[in-house]
């Protein structure tokens, strides 16, 4: 089967959140369907990618997240009951300045600038994920169109040991490539 | 197997109408076989399809991407053994999935979320990492009734050609049998009809070459009696006439000369048919009783004789010259009888083809159990002069006598022997056919 290549993400909102039925009917009201999405991509994006570590059996998969915004508030909501590779999920909210210990995932949510917490965690095996435009996290997501898409910085993934599924950067709508592949 | 006619099965061997339903048999359980590997092997290659799809759309799944999911599963429908094909969400709803043109539309939500497999459809889990994902739904398209009975004409076709060259095998093999059979029954009608003939051949032969010497030594017998008559005569009265010393002596051994010689010349003519007979109404059996101390003096005693006499018919012929003739044989068995043995002398009544129409017939056998005769000896044994007796003890007149006597007495006899099986003389004289015996065998 060919690989599609495409960089792009069609997918409407409803259509992100049709494993999300219960709360997205709820957060309809309250918040915009595309914060609902972007959280819901948050952990979404674990399967796809392989951390250089190998956890503990039973240990949950761990998501963390640092500043406050409409998807950070989200999170505990979109991923609740749901697993990663058979772990359940934990949501944890870091102080400014806290050491992301255990962190598999780390949202940088609007509210903080990212650059300082970027540096901070480079070079450590955590896939960031930021939403506001411009702040470079592994993978960034965007809005266009109406419709929730990421872009993946690949080379940075490659710096912090993270491996990316080809899957997950056929879906990207932009993918920046290391300058020498990972063997 | 309508083409067969029930008598072409019934001239069937077994062997090959057997064969014929092993093979038949053996061909069903072939395109089962057959069948259920097709089956197996495209089920494996439909789950193989499935799970390279699962594996692809893992990301499109997760995502919720239709757009890039349906690419996916759109070059799934290039195979033609694929219907539908459907990627479903984690809770069993349909994210998306296409049909063939007029087939069923896919179901908007899975009926069970397990993995299966079977004919018909299948659905694999989508996983990505060990994360479950969604599902896979698979529907396989029915296979065209032409496509599978061409899957099955091979088989089918050798198992016809089989049946068809076992039931062509077994029928010539029938008919051959069946001529083989007949055959067999013609030649050995055909060697029987041979051995009737050349029997009847050799009889024709003997008798001619008995008839011959008959005439000859008949002859013969005749005119040297005859001659030995004038010479007695002559001799007779030389004697009257002269009165020579030890004349009467020399006269009287001349006389017996002449008296031999005459006996012989009787018993040549015995044997010519051509002598004198006074033939009478005779009980073979009366006969035979009446011989008995005879018999049983002429025998050794380490010869049992035993005597069933079981003719009712009597017979016309010369008595003394009967008796002669069992005496004569009697002593030939004991003579076959070295060691000793068993003569057994036996009367019956009997009915032989003679020329053409039945006859009656009386038998008297005389049964030894003595060294027996080779074909050979047998051949000569009626033959005038002939004997295997040591030079003095026989003169080779015996048997050929008895012949001439049963022949001109309008009967028959046979020899039946074999070496160390003993020897059977047999006599047939035709049965006389008297009031009281007629009225007899009404009654009887």
């Amino acid at each position: 089967m060919a690989f599609l290549g495409a960089r792009r993400l069609r997918c409407v909102f409803a259509v992100g959140l049709m494993g999300l039925a219960p709360c997205a009917a709820a957060a309809a009201e309250s918040v915009p369907l595309e914060d609902t999405v972007k959280a819901a991509y948050i952990y979404k994006f674990a399967p796809f990618v392989t951390w250089p570590t190998h956890p503990a059996a039973g240990a949950p998969f761990t998501i963390c997240s640092i500043g406050t915004d409409r998807v950070s508030v989200l999170l505990p909501q979109v991923t609740a009951g749901q697993r990663v590779d058979e772990r359940p999920i934990q949501i944890r909210a870091l102080a400014e300045g806290e050491p992301p210990a255990d962190c598999a995932i780390l949202y940088i949510a609007s509210s903080v600038a990212a650059g300082g917490v970027l540096d901070a965690v480079h070079g450590k095996p955590i896939l960031t994920v930021t939403s506001l435009e411009g702040q470079h996290g592994i993978v960034q997501l965007v809005t266009v169109e109406h419709h929730v898409s990421f872009d993946i910085d690949a080379k940075l993934a490659a710096e912090d040991g993270l491996t990316i599924s080809s899957k997950l950067l056929g879906l990207a709508r932009t993918v920046t490539r290391p300058a020498v592949p990972p063997s | 197997m309508t083409w067969l006619s029930f008598h072409r099965v019934r001239d069937l061997p077994w062997a090959a109408l057997a064969g014929a339903v092993a093979l038949l048999i053996a061909g069903v359980f072939a395109a089962f076989y057959e069948e259920q590997l097709y089956q197996t092997q495209r089920a494996q290659a439909a789950l193989g399809e499935a799970q390279t799809l699962a594996a692809s759309v893992s990301a499109a799944l997760s995502f919720g991407d239709r757009n890039a999911a349906e690419e996916y599963v759109r070059p799934m429908l290039v195979n033609p053994g694929i219907a539908a094909a459907g990627i479903y969400k984690k809770d069993g709803s349909l994210l998306t999935g296409l049909a063939r043109d007029g087939g069923r539309a896919l179901s908007p939500r899975l009926s069970s979320l397990t993995a299966m497999t079977n004919a018909r459809e299948l659905v694999v889990p989508v996983v990505q990492s060990g994360t479950a994902l969604g599902w896979v739904y698979l529907r396989l398209s029915p296979e065209p009734r032409a496509t599978r009975l061409s899957r099955y004409a091979v088989v089918v076709l050798l198992a016809f050609m089989a049946i068809f060259v076992i039931v062509g095998l077994g029928n010539a093999q029938g008919r051959l049998a069946r001529q083989s059979e007949s055959l067999s029954a013609a030649n050995a009608r055909l060697q029987s009809e041979i051995a009737e003939r050349e029997r009847v051949e050799e009889e024709l032969r003997q008798s001619q070459k008995m008839e011959a010497l008959g005439q000859l030594s008949g002859g013969i017998a005749h005119d040297l009696n005859n001659h030995l008559m004038i010479v007695k005569g002559n001799l007779h009265l030389l004697k009257k006439k002269l009165s020579l010393p030890d004349g009467d002596r020399h006269l009287q051994g001349a006389d017996e000369g002449i008296r031999r010689a005459a006996a012989l010349t009787q018993r040549v003519l015995g044997f010519s048919r051509k002598q004198s007979l006074s033939p009478v109404e005779t009980d073979l059996n009366e006969l035979v009783i009446g011989m008995r101390d005879l018999i049983r003096s002429s025998l050794r005693e380490n010869i049992e004789t035993e005597p069933h006499l079981d003719a009712r018919s009597k017979v016309l012929v010369d008595r003394n010259q009967m008796e002669n003739i069992i005496l004569n044989i009697v002593v030939n068995a004991r003579d076959a009888l070295p060691a000793g043995g068993r003569v057994a002398i036996s009367t019956r009544d009997v009915t032989l083809d003679d020329g053409g129409a039945s006859r009656g017939f009386a038998l008297l056998e005389i049964a030894d159990t003595g060294v027996g005769m080779s074909p050979e000896v047998q051949a000569k044994a009626f033959d005038p002069f002939f004997t295997t007796k040591p030079v003095g003890q026989g003169t080779g007149l015996g048997l050929s006598t008895a012949y001439g006597f049963v022949t001109q007495s309008g009967g028959q006899m046979r020899i039946r022997s074999a070496p160390e099986e003993g020897t059977t003389i047999s006599i047939y004289l035709p049965a006389l056919v008297s009031e009281e015996t007629s009225m007899g065998d009404r009654n009887g």
